[in-house]
């Protein structure tokens, strides 16, 4: 389940916050745990699909601010982007979550461009435990 | 040309036409070609008596006070959609029109993708004023293709690219109904189909099945150290029961729900909260997989594996060295 809530602040600034959560009610038979957290968007600082959980959540803390525009040819609007991710990954029934802490959270920054194939995102992050990463991605962000 | 009663040519040889950030100064370069035409212009100069004159009567004709609306009426779409519309904009009613409101509801159904423009003017029937909304359709949609691109670099040493579309069908069985299809291929393979039905007639509950095929890379990583490469095989079904905190019309439904890839501070927000009552069904069962990584996981050091447990199937890569 995922709730998120966007407030503009100014014509150029907004700020969003972003709460999403699972659970398989302690059922353990899923095969794969069902959810799995790390890279963009979910704690971008640690690697893709790094934990694994039969029950999470995650809260994210973010700010948009245009800086430009792109020419109507190319694309649209530039935004930079910045970003505090913490998430509580449960240990239920999933011992490999061993060595993780557990409120894994990370800040990352970035710059989102809205262009003609779609926004794309390039960024960085920095985490706890030595975390970080840098990404970019094309396609959907939120 | 030749009927043009002065010709004025402005050298714009210098400009290219993603020049836009040069606006300004292409308008000097026009007052400039202007100014040196000016024994052309001064031809139909006019005193100012006449000019005061022309303002006048302009300014008479000017639309001093805007009716009251007592009721609204959409025209160019069809009657069960007008009356979504109508119901929508039903709070304009009785009102002093709210230009900036309205016109923000009404870039907001043309963003919704069935129409190519929406207007609205005064409308006087039987004595009576009304709001007139003037809807224009696409000829060519819907239903509507969208090209999807995503490539995503999460580890840049393992860059991820599909391609695929999107194919929708609006007002599939009710107004403000929508199938969406989905088909990608690339990194990942999938097929799959959501049916978007407003419950209610003010289309706030709705209720959305979906079912997809899909073939997933699933690449575990410790850090940016890739553990092991697999792809996961699925076949997912589910039912969506929601509420949408705010809606400005009944049509795509998805769409709102979706909301913007990049949020505007100038649209109008959307929220949903969507209670899955869903379940995913395995494509095949791939145990003997989780065996051996569970062997592995005894046999190599705890923090070179964390996190997997079962149902994988089609290794491609592992780096437990027990396992080579």
């Amino acid at each position: 389940m995922t709730m998120q809530f966007f407030k503009p602040l100014h014509r150029l600034d907004s700020v969003y916050f972003r709460a999403s959560g699972g659970t398989t009610f302690h059922v353990a038979k899923t095969g794969v745990p069902p959810f799995t957290l790390g890279g963009p968007l979910q704690l971008s600082a640690y690697g893709t699909n790094e934990i694994f959980t039969n029950q999470y959540m995650l809260f994210q803390l973010g700010y948009l601010r245009q800086i430009g525009q792109l020419p109507p040819i190319l694309g649209n609007k530039v935004y930079f982007s910045s970003l505090y991710e913490v998430a509580r990954p449960y240990k239920t029934q999933n011992p490999s979550l061993n060595g993780f802490p557990d409120l894994p959270m990370d800040v990352a920054a970035g710059m989102l461009v809205e262009t003609l194939f779609g926004p794309v995102y390039i960024g960085g992050s920095w985490g706890d435990s030595g975390h970080r990463k840098i990404f970019f991605k094309l396609g959907r962000v939120f | 040309m030749e009927l043009a009663d002065v010709l004025i040519r402005v050298d714009v040889t210098k400009f290219g036409a993603t020049d836009y950030s040069n606006a300004d100064k292409l308008i000097s370069q026009g007052y400039e070609a202007a100014r040196q035409s000016v024994s052309d212009l001064l031809k139909f100069a006019i005193d100012g008596n006449a000019w005061e004159e022309y303002l006048a009567r302009r300014e008479a004709r000017r639309i001093k006070s805007v009716p009251v609306p007592s009721f609204i009426q959409v025209n160019g779409t069809t009657p069960q959609l007008a009356e979504t519309i109508e119901r929508d904009l039903h709070h304009d009613e009785g009102r002093t029109i709210n230009e900036a409101r309205l016109e923000q509801e009404l870039t907001v159904l043309t963003g919704t993708g069935r129409f190519s423009s929406m207007a609205y003017s005064i409308a006087e029937v039987d004595r009576r004023f009304g709001l007139r909304i003037n809807a224009l359709e696409k000829e060519y949609a819907p239903p509507t293709v969208n090209p999807i691109v995503v490539l995503d670099g999460s580890q840049y040493n393992s860059v991820l690219f599909s391609v695929g579309a999107r194919l929708t069908f609006l007002d599939v069985g009710k107004p403000g109904a929508e199938v969406r299809s989905d088909i990608l291929a690339g990194s990942t393979y999938r097929i799959s189909g959501e049916y978007f039905r407003p419950l209610s007639h003010s289309a706030h509950w709705f209720i959305a099945p979906r079912v997809s095929v899909d073939s997933l890379p699933l690449n575990l990583y410790n850090r940016n150290t890739q553990l092991a490469a697999y792809r996961l095989s699925q076949v997912n079904g589910g039912v969506d029961l929601g509420y949408i905190c705010s809606t400005a019309s009944a049509s795509s439904g998805l769409e709102r729900l979706a909301g913007r890839a990049i949020p505007l501070p100038s649209e109008i927000q959307t929220c949903s909260r969507r209670c899955q009552a869903g379940r995913v069904f395995p494509e095949s069962a791939m145990s003997s997989t989780a065996s051996i990584i569970q062997l592995c996981q005894k046999k190599e050091s705890a923090s070179l594996v964390r996190s997997i447990s079962s149902t994988v199937d089609r290794p491609l890569k592992r780096t437990f060295q027990c396992c080579k």
